[in-house]
């Protein structure tokens, strides 16, 4: 019963009082954060120009190669001399800008950055290799990317796609598969068809002489001619030595039987190196062998430690190439 | 030399190539009112496979089906936006679930 309630005048001033000092808390922020916007709208207004001076895109094209590296190829417009091309990836490969006379414009690389210089044309086509665009996992590759514009997209020949994460326009060229697709991200996954349409096997089996003899004495000059064109190499030339010193690398059997811990697989690619006349791109390589990019330059690296290969840049690619001169590691 | 002349005449009297897995495939829309359709897709035998899988990537989410038959009836395949066509895929599966075939099917439903 003696309890005192506070009379409400009493808490009336001490609020007055805090949005006394909340007003002056906000002019004061106002009066630090105006300078600062006002200096980011300038900041922002000089950057405005440098921007619009650089090519602005007006179509881009992608293009998936069935081992996994995807072309791009974009037309842009461009208002100065020089031009500056945002690269979707750090793997870049054969990389080239032609103006709309077909002349061929230098450039150089920094970092994801392609710029350009001395352009006397308004249009500029710009196109390269990447490799950064396309994993694989398994027997699944997938497409992942996030575009700043709309872009066409063409699908390899003879793949399936399985997944895709953003429903496109759809457009067939020959037997291959083209998608329109919108700015933002999108991801793809596709196999390959194992199918690849097999010719149709005649109805019925004949099998006679005649025709026998006509199929396989063909067969039988030749290796009658390459038995005797091989056996007379032999006795001509002297035996290969273990480790060489000459113009030419060794023969694969050669290297294999100097470094027999090779795997199974980089043979496979000493031997197309070989055969492809002892040098050869690594992009020709992934062609070949349908792998990826980081796969692949694992196993030319290995072959670099082994002291099998070197690799030299040549036109902004790597060069793969059978050293003259293998060591015998025993 | 005798192994090779042996070898030619396998080849010419070899064995004839059969059907491979998914060589002979087949669709027919059932249905279909404009937004989404039934289709029914069949395909041939092949011993070597074991399992199918059967799936639609122009519909939204994309859907699948897993079947052991050789055909499948597949209900709301829309097409993609402003078109009349579907795409579809069937891959076929051997004993140790590896992909041995993979077709694209694209189909006009109209």
């Amino acid at each position: 019963m003696s309890q005192e309630i506070p009379p409400i005048s009493k808490t009336v001033p001490s609020l007055d009082k805090g949005m006394l000092f909340v007003r002056i808390c906000g002019i004061f922020e106002t009066m630090v954060t105006a300078p600062l916007i006002f200096v980011g709208l300038v900041i922002v207004s000089l950057a405005m120009p440098a921007q619009a001076s650089l090519g602005s895109a007006r179509t881009l094209d992608l293009t998936i190669n069935p081992d996994g590296s995807t072309h791009i190829s974009s037309e842009f417009t461009v208002d100065s001399e020089n031009l500056q091309v945002d690269l979707f990836g750090q793997s870049i490969d054969n990389l080239v800008a032609v103006d709309d006379r077909g002349s061929q414009l230098s450039g150089t690389i920094v970092g994801d950055k392609a710029i350009f210089n001395s352009i006397s044309s308004s249009n500029i086509t710009v196109s390269y290799d990447i490799h950064d665009l396309v994993s694989k996992q398994d027997r699944v590759w997938t497409f992942l990317f996030d575009s700043p514009s709309e872009y066409s997209l063409l699908m390899p020949e003879n793949s399936v796609i399985i997944e895709m994460s953003v429903p496109p326009k759809i457009d067939l060229v020959g037997e291959q598969v083209r998608l329109e697709l919108p700015s933002g991200p999108t991801q793809i996954n596709y196999i390959f068809g194992v199918n690849t349409n097999p010719p149709d096997p005649p109805e019925e089996q004949h099998f006679d002489l005649t025709t026998a003899g006509l199929v396989a004495g063909p067969i039988i000059a030749a290796v009658i001619g390459a038995s005797i064109i091989l056996i007379k190499r032999q006795r001509s030339s002297p035996q290969p030595a273990v480790t060489r010193t000459g113009a030419s690398p060794p023969d694969p059997k050669t290297i294999f039987s100097l470094r027999p811990e090779m795997r199974e697989d980089d043979k496979n690619i000493v031997k197309f190196i070989h055969d492809s006349g002892g040098r050869v791109l690594e992009s020709d390589l992934r062609k070949k062998f349908l792998q990826p990019r980081t796969t692949m330059w694992r196993a030319v690296k290995r072959l670099e430690r082994l002291g099998i290969v070197e690799i030299y840049k040549k036109d902004l690619q790597n060069m793969v190439k059978l050293r003259e001169e293998l060591e015998d590691e025993n | 030399m005798l192994g090779l002349l042996a070898l030619a005449g396998v080849m010419y009297v070899g064995p004839t190539a059969f059907a491979e897995p998914l060589e002979e495939v087949s669709t027919i829309v059932s249905s279909y009112d404009k937004t989404s359709a039934s289709i029914t897709i069949s395909w041939n035998h092949d011993d070597s496979a074991t399992g199918y899988k059967v799936g639609c990537v122009s519909c939204n989410p994309n859907t699948s089906e897993i079947t052991e038959d050789i055909s499948v009836e597949l209900h709301g395949v829309t097409p993609f936006p402003n078109s009349s066509l579907a795409m579809l895929y069937v891959i076929a599966y051997d004993s140790e679930d590896k992909i041995i075939a993979a077709e694209q099917l694209i189909i006009s439903l109209d």
